[in-house]
């Protein structure tokens, strides 16, 4: 058995019961990753001196019993994959782009001091799509992504690396980064666990903004406990980070056990017509897997609802003006100054802004910064962007209301099962519709976990991955953890009957 | 509302991004595309809509909580000058270097 | 009547104040002017790319203070804003200011116009980021850039267009400059640009009711300057009036070497700054309480100040001004007061010649040795007669080198003033036994000689007699 392939939920039984070491779990994960170079999941790989280092002091910590939390912590000895847009110190943070390809963060971001705190292995840095702009993990500078659970497909974006080395067993969990979609779309489309927490729940200090009012930090885990207790370890109010919310952390861990104890009975669970509608250019896997995922949860005592979310049609196009326009700002900093890319041909001080942000930005980011620039501009700001945002209000109403009935909400989180190469191209048309499941959820800055809800028979070839999206109230990650808890638990069991 | 490509250039001087001519066309043609599209969202309805500013969840967190989001003042100088300087792509005398800053 | 008469000026001011936090408005860098360049920066001044603002709580109640002192409307919820960009000195590409919804609005401040009051109406107050420093080198290609003074907390107060000369312009710097100071918000260092200032100025023939067309006065940094620049320019845009020219709507600059305003000819096209509410930066909402409680702590403004000095102790103007024009001249003051409250006009009289003459350089009223208790029991020695002036400014120089207590330094050098009549009447008959001439001749009419005999007593007395007992005593034995 090759300790990379377990979860960690797994690993740490068999650290515990000394059937394992964190030495052999970093080597055979590290052994993974070299073999595995052709999904293109990392961009960078720490070195492995530094972490079979780090791993020995956790054995020897835990055959002496000392209280260091680095090397006894929840995750000690856990390999994890960090999204390459999120900072760790001493280490590339290149954002899958050409403008940071050799910015080394001299600073951690919070997600990342908790984690070590937590004495996780940090393995490496994950491929993406470029500052995390896009839907297909095609964008980044450092290539395209491929999907490790579906022949000559991509696992999706943004956080396409972290979900092919999750699903590829190079990592036994990864974070990822939710701005519209970018963990839960990826998850599905690899199958395995991802969840965007609430807006505030975990700081974004380190984490390379995209959109600062939708961007959220999240697990991308093997099995819903895991992301449950990856979580834990990384959600909570930092002082480096003034929108991140003071409320205490719940034990999710609590949540997911309560889901497979006792099911989710006397839970209310609202359809959204406006996600099922035949109009929508559905994949029929994805509604025939979704259908049976519910009748799971309605068997184990939820009650379904169907309820309707009225502006949801205007999701997309809120999402994509809001999102442009925060980003042609957050972006402004990579001007060729004090660090990042630096055109080798500027005499004049405009020719460093424009040559070295037009050398070290790609086609995708170069749009967005162009279409948000100008919704921010006199005359469009009024028009459009104000629009926008009074369109997010109404939305963000939506939910409150179907929530006054409803404890979560379930839709498919992606429309398709694959995205098959090369259709699954930059075209900002396709990626307009891929996330149209997610971004209302980043729009209300609501919880929303995306789950598996088909076997894979692991053939490539014949795989079609589906991903439930459950939504939750704000702060109310535990209603999601338990429902989808209760499912993963169905499914194993219906897998191990069959 | 469509957009031409003078105003195209426009905006990419705000950005600061130095476009070839086929992206001066390319970018035309989508954001207006974009812009199109938009005019869904301009049908919406929203007299006596408040806009929203920030992400919902810290909206509503505002109501309760006004002390956490402020920090006390404190100095705490956590980055070394070697850290500071270290991405630095052009320095002199412990400065960042740029092209001069032109000004009559 | 010159031709300038003939028209109004009017002015609108911009002053920019550094607050004197110790760490910057959204990081925890420090403040401290003159470090080594970019030493004290934090993650978010270098704007690293995944760095948040996280604003200072005493940064907002320095700009309430000012808010309260300046009779604003306090905004209970504020947000900060973008101001998008492009310079070597802002390094997020965006200056973090406060937009359609500033913290303070609606205020005003009355000021002195050689004896009218006049009410100037502040538009509004409110927090931003300073930028950092560009330096151009000489002969290279280059400019350098140090980010320390990127993040220092500033407040920007903005005025109505209600100034109508350039002394009423400068009446307001002052009187707002003594406030800030006042407050403990600000240090008004003006040569380090801690307190630095704009102004928007336009003329219009009197009688006319649409402003004419305004120019901005860029970053002039003394009063003086200021007064210098908006003459000049007042005149400037009179001129061209009269010439028939138009005014072009621009910024310039002053030079003070030539005393002459100039265009900064901006090339680029007019800029868009796309402004809007930073999503990082949580909507600004005051505690009540808090606001309650800077209120209470408050202290007297100098207006007030000056009021209450001029009822109880029949101060004139003057002098009150001069006392007030800052805390710690007042402080000294009262603290002097405290210790001997019974001639407040000549204690105040010493502060004002003698002691604030001392203050310069490195000694201030801080660290001066004569302290506030010493300088009051210097004036009851006067009152009660012990010391002559002339004796109290010997002994004021003594306790400027020594730091000793008055009372020490006249037991030390024996400087008491006699007042002993045995003593002086010794003196006094020996006198006139040795000079019978001098006497003679002033019985015979010549009183002007008296002088003459004053000053002997005092020469023999080494200088210590008291003057009014030596002439009560001589002319009782001169006139017997």
């Amino acid at each position: 058995m090759k300790l990379n392939t377990l979860s960690i939920t797994e690993l740490k039984n068999r650290f515990d019961a000394g059937q394992a070491t964190a030495v052999q779990a970093t080597t055979d994960t590290l052994a993974a990753i070299a073999k595995a170079t052709e999904d293109n999941s990392f961009i960078t790989i720490a070195s492995s001196e530094k972490l079979l280092k780090q791993a020995e002091q956790i054995d020897a910590a835990r055959q002496s019993g000392s209280d260091d939390s680095r090397l006894t912590g929840p995750l000690a000895g856990v390999p994890i994959a960090i999204k390459d847009n999120i900072c760790v110190r001493g280490l590339r943070t290149t954002a899958g782009s050409r403008m940071l390809e050799n910015f080394v963060s001299p600073y951690d971001a919070t997600v990342v001091e908790r984690l070590k705190a937590a004495g996780a292995i940090l393995i490496g840095k994950t491929n993406l799509d470029e500052f995390a702009m896009g839907s297909f993990s095609t964008t980044s500078f450092f290539g395209v992504i491929k999907n490790p659970r579906v022949a000559n497909a991509t696992p999706g974006g943004s956080s396409g690396g972290s979900a092919a080395a999750v699903a590829a067993d190079l990592c036994a969990a990864a974070l990822g980064s939710d701005t519209g979609g970018s963990i839960r779309m990826p998850a599905a489309q690899t199958c395995i666990v991802g969840i965007k927490p609430t807006y505030g729940r975990v700081s974004r200090h380190g984490l390379i903004a995209f959109a600062s009012s939708l961007d959220q930090i999240g697990p991308m885990t093997k099995t819903v406990e895991d992301a449950a207790i990856l979580l834990e370890v990384i959600a909570g109010h930092d002082p480096h980070d003034a929108t991140s919310s003071t409320r205490p952390v719940p034990r999710f861990s609590d949540a997911v056990h309560q889901g497979i104890e006792s099911g989710v009975r006397g839970m209310k669970i609202g359809i959204p017509k406006e996600y099922f509608e035949e109009s929508l250019d559905i994949d029929p896997v994805v509604r025939s897997q979704i259908q049976k995922a519910l009748e799971r949860l309605e068997t184990a005592g939820a009650t379904l609802i169907e309820l309707s979310l009225p502006h949801t049609m205007y999701a997309t196009l809120t999402y994509h003006t809001i999102a442009a326009a925060e980003a042609s700002s957050n972006l402004a900093r990579f001007d060729g100054v004090r660090f990042g890319h630096r055109t080798a041909d500027a005499n004049t001080l405009n020719d460093l802004y424009e040559l070295s942000r037009a050398e070290g930005f790609g086609t995708e980011v170069k749009r967005r910064i162009l279409l948000g620039t100008l919704m921010l501009s006199t005359g469009y700001y009024d028009r459009y962007f104000r629009k926008a945002q009074q369109a997010r209000n109404l939305i963000t109403h939506d939910f409150t209301r179907a929530f006054q009935g409803v404890d979560i909400i379930a839709t498919p989180a992606s429309p398709c099962s694959k995205f098959v190469l090369p259709d699954a191209n930059t075209q900002s048309d396709s990626a307009f519709h891929a996330d149209r499941f997610n971004v209302a959820c980043n729009l209300a800055g609501l919880p929303a976990i995306s789950v598996p809800c088909n076997a894979l028979t692991r053939d490539p070839n014949t795989d079609q991955p589906v991903g439930l999206q459950l939504i939750a109230p704000a702060f109310e990650e535990n209603r999601l953890f338990q429902a989808a808890a209760c499912l993963e638990y169905l499914q194993n069991q219906s897998r191990r009957m069959a | 509302m469509e957009i031409r490509p003078e105003s195209l250039l426009h905006i990419a001087r705000l950005a600061k991004i130095r476009l070839t001519e086929d992206e001066v066309v390319a970018f035309t043609d989508n954001l207006n595309a974009a812009l199109q599209a938009l005019d869904t969202l301009l049908q919406l309805p929203t007299e006596s809509v408040t806009p929203c500013t920030h992400a919902p969840p810290l909206l509503a967190e505002l109501a309760n909580d006004t002390q956490n989001l402020l920090r006390e003042d404190h100095v705490e100088q956590r980055l070394s000058p070697e850290d500071i300087m270290r991405n630095a792509p052009e320095q002199q005398d412990g400065h960042f270097r740029v092209p001069k800053v032109v000004e009559d | 009547m010159s031709v300038y008469d003939n028209y109004e000026v009017v002015i609108g001011l911009e002053v920019h104040c550094q607050l004197l936090t110790e760490s910057k408005i959204f990081s925890s860098a420090s403040t401290a002017y003159g470090a080594p360049p970019n030493t004290q920066v934090a993650e978010t001044d270098l704007a690293l790319p995944g760095t948040l603002p996280v604003l200072n709580r005493r940064a907002v109640e320095f700009a309430l203070r000012a808010g309260l002192a300046l009779d604003c409307t306090i905004n209970m919820r504020s947000v900060f804003a973008r101001k998008n960009y492009f310079y070597p000195d802002l390094p997020s590409g965006y200056q973090l200011s406060q937009g359609d919804l500033p913290i303070c609005k609606n205020g005003r401040l009355v000021i002195d116009d050689d004896g009218q009051e006049i009410t100037v109406r502040i538009h509004r107050i409110h927090l931003e980021q300073d930028a950092g420093k560009s330096s151009h080198l000489e002969k290279q290609p280059f400019s350098l850039v140090d980010l320390n003074r990127a993040g220092v907390p500033l407040i920007e107060i903005v005025t109505e267009p209600d100034l109508r000369s350039a002394d009423q312009a400068v009446a307001y710097l002052k009187e707002l400059h003594a406030i800030v100071v006042y407050l403990g918000i600000c240090d008004g260092n003006m040569e380090e640009g801690s307190f630095r200032c704009d102004a928007n100025v336009s003329v219009r023939p009197r009688g006319q009711k649409e402003l004419g067309t305004r120019t901005e006065l860029k970053n002039i940094n003394s009063f003086k300057f200021i007064k210098d620049a908006l003459t000049y320019e007042v005149h400037r845009q009179i001129d061209l009036i009269e010439a028939g020219q138009k005014i072009v709507q621009e910024t310039r600059l002053y030079n003070a070497n030539k005393g002459i305003t100039f265009s900064m000819r901006s090339k680029e096209e007019a800029t868009d700054y796309r402004y809007f509410p930073d999503p990082d930066v949580p909507v600004l909402v005051i505690d009540p309480e808090l606001l309650e409680r800077v209120r209470q702590e408050l202290p007297e403004l100098p207006a007030q100040k000056r009021a209450r000095l001029m009822a109880a102790y029949d101060l004139s103007l003057h002098d009150a001004t001069v006392l007030c024009s800052d805390r710690q001249t007042a402080a000294y003051f009262e603290e002097a007061l405290t210790a001997y409250p019974d001639n407040p006009k000549i204690l105040a009289n010493w502060v004002i010649n003698e002691l604030l003459r001392e203050v310069k350089g490195d000694q201030t009223l801080e660290n001066i040795p004569v302290r506030p208790a010493h300088l009051a029991r210097l004036i009851a020695l006067i009152d009660d007669q012990t010391l002559s002036g002339k004796l109290a400014k010997t002994v004021f120089e003594d306790m400027l080198e020594t730091g000793e207590e008055p009372d020490a330094i006249v037991d030390k050098r024996g400087l008491k003033q006699v007042s002993d009549t045995t003593e002086l009447t010794r003196i006094i008959d020996e006198i006139m036994e040795q000079n019978p001439g001098q006497v003679e001749a002033y019985r015979a009419g010549k009183t002007t000689l008296i002088g003459w005999f004053v000053g002997q007593t005092m020469k023999r007395s080494g200088g210590k007699a008291n003057p009014q007992i030596v002439n009560e005593l001589l002319r009782s034995k001169l006139d017997a």
